[in-house]
């Protein structure tokens, strides 16, 4: 496993993919804090640091996954993978020792998004950049979960199919399948138990807003009333479940506050979800890979 | 006789499809191998069987005495070096880079013996040369370096000289026949060249239809195709005697057949053989190749 990682990290090293992800991710970093110093500027309101400070966590799945699909795409294609078996390296310590190099590039694209955010966000927005940052500790965690989760999904499909270009596209229209799925799970779970209503005082009728009945804004009210979009009993814990196990909504919590309406991001469920997917998702790679037959 | 690699009745299947069908082999040690068979005969399958790329649906083979259900079998493959099908490197890396990513996958302790490996397969002027932009020929000498870095003991090549020039197969050659003779390493080639097997293989195992038709050495086979005139007579007894007496080479086929070896006149002989009351019925040349014994014992074949 050892010579396996060692191998492996000497050509991440050497990857030019590697390192233009990494300066992509970079200018993201440096381009969302210009943005956010235009907004500022323009006047918009500057609600949470964290959906700045975390916007990578949005695409890491994405990014994760077509990395994954060309850095271990490449031992099929170029049939290095098979310098690997031939002098006699276990199957399992092979996937897992890609398993663990995807993720340290995952994270890596998280550090170079991170160094982006604290270099070029205080020259562009100076100490703004360190306003609205709340709890940054539990953040960091859920992107690290996030980031594992993704990367064992991944591994799983570059390893499982043989031929590189499928493996890519698969891996790309999974990732933003799964990162579709978890923005809904997570706006379901978002939605608040009261919403507002407006009815006409006059006539007591439910109307929408509009030219014409906010003319007459003396006739208007607006009363709370339950929100009937708002989850709860079985299908609120399946949705938690879902979301505490797709790697996107633990990525797009990470712009969330603490507790929203609710939901608590990040508590024993998500890390339990994570661990539970990751050995379910290597595993089942695992037992497909030994039995595979390799060209 | 000492064999590092065996097989008892190994059989893998694709579905319906048998790519081996009880195959038996034995290659001794020290040997330059040559399984010949035609295209989709099974050669690859096993070299990929071997190798543990895939698995075998039924029989057995054993590595340097330990089987391939033994545990033990994966820290034996670390004394094989093999490059299947296409040679196993990264197109966007240097050759030296190859080398050395392979290093790191066998753990060795430093890169020493990077630079002496690629001399030995001449290699050594590269550069920085990505492998993408190598030649054909270079690729597969790259690829032989990269079997070579654990310094194996049985080396196994499938198709090393297929597509190749000229040059690239002299070339391929001679680094086969010095890694044989330098450093006593086995080799197995898997290959339907059958010309340029001739000019290597120590040892033959002819394949068809993923079974193995005949497993002979050189030596053996050499004297099945030497240059020889087969005679059909009344009584091989009697015909001993006379090439005895003329001091001819011979072999007895069979009660009525013997091949006469050497330069013989027709009419001398004759006439040596009615002298000892021995009719000749009939008197042909035979002269096969190793094309042609190929051919006899599959039965012939488009792609050999």
């Amino acid at each position: 496993m050892r010579n396996l990682l060692s191998a492996n990290f000497a050509r991440l090293w050497r990857s030019r993919l590697f390192w233009i992800v990494e300066a992509g991710v970079f200018a993201w970093g440096v381009l969302a804090y210009y943005l956010l110093r235009v907004n500022t500027a323009n006047g918009y309101p500057f609600v949470n640091g964290n959906s700045y400070f975390f916007n990578q966590m949005t695409f890491v799945g994405v990014t994760i996954a077509c990395f994954s699909g060309l850095f271990i795409g490449t031992e099929y294609s170029d049939g290095t993978m098979r310098n690997k078996i031939n002098v006699g390296h276990s199957r399992v310590t092979i996937y897992l020792a890609n398993l663990v190099t995807v993720t340290c590039a995952g994270l890596a694209q998280f550090a170079a998004y991170t160094l982006a955010a604290l270099t070029a966000g205080p020259l562009l927005t100076g100490d703004l950049v360190w306003s609205k940052l709340h709890s940054l500790p539990e953040t960091f965690a859920l992107a690290f979960l996030s980031i594992c989760t993704s990367a064992a999904i991944a591994v799983l499909i570059s390893m499982v199919v043989q031929d590189k270009a499928k493996a890519v596209l698969l891996n790309a229209m999974l990732s933003i399948l799964i990162l579709a799925a978890g923005a809904s799970a997570l706006k379901g779970l978002l939605q608040p138990p009261m919403t507002e209503r407006v009815y006409n005082a006059g006539t007591g009728e439910y109307a929408y807003a509009s030219e014409e009945n906010l003319g007459d804004l003396e006739k208007l009210g607006i009363e709370m009333v339950p929100n009937p979009k708002y989850l709860s009993g079985t299908e609120r814990k399946v949705y938690e479940y879902i979301s505490a196990v797709l790697p996107t909504s633990l990525a797009l919590s990470c712009s969330l506050d603490e507790v929203e309406n609710g939901y608590d991001r990040f508590s024993g469920l998500q890390v339990f979800g994570t661990l539970a997917a990751v050995a379910v998702l290597s595993g089942s790679g695992i037992l497909v890979f030994r039995k595979k037959d390799l060209k | 006789m000492d064999y590092c690699l065996t097989t008892n009745a190994l059989c893998k299947h694709y579905k319906d499809f048998k790519a081996l069908n009880n195959l038996s082999m034995h290659v001794p040690k020290g040997a330059i191998y040559g399984f010949v068979g035609k295209n989709g005969a099974g050669k690859t399958t096993l070299i990929r069987l071997i190798c543990g790329l895939q698995m075998p649906t039924a029989g057995s083979f054993t590595l340097y005495g330990v089987g391939n259900t033994d545990r033990r079998i994966a820290r034996c493959r670390r004394r094989i070096g093999a490059v299947v099908e296409t040679p196993s490197v990264y197109l966007d890396a240097t050759a030296k880079e190859n080398i050395k990513e392979q290093y790191r996958v066998l753990g060795m302790p430093s890169f020493g013996g990077v630079d002496e490996l690629l001399a030995f397969v001449g290699l050594e002027n590269t550069g920085k040369k990505k492998v993408r932009n190598f030649s054909l020929g270079m690729r597969q000498r790259l690829g032989i370096a990269i079997a070579l870095c654990g310094e194996p003991d049985l080396l196994m090549l499938d198709e090393p000289v297929n597509g190749l020039d000229p040059q690239g197969i002299i070339e391929i050659r001679e680094l086969i026949l010095r890694l044989n003779r330098e450093r006593q390493i086995t080799v197995l080639i898997s290959s339907h060249i059958l010309d340029e097997l001739s000019r290597l293989a120590t040892h033959y195992g002819f394949i068809d239809k993923g079974s193995m038709v005949r497993e002979i050495s050189a030596d053996e086979l050499e004297a099945e195709c030497r240059k020889c005139t087969r005679i059909v007579v009344s009584d091989t007894r009697l015909l001993c005697m006379a090439l005895d007496r003329i001091g001819l080479e011979y072999r007895v086929v069979s009660s009525a057949e013997a091949d006469v070896y050497g330069e013989i006149r027709a009419a001398d002989l004759v006439h040596a053989l009615d002298a000892a009351g021995c009719e000749t019925i009939s008197m042909h040349e035979r002269n096969e190749s190793l094309e042609t014994y190929y051919i006899n014992l599959i039965g012939g074949g488009k792609n050999a």
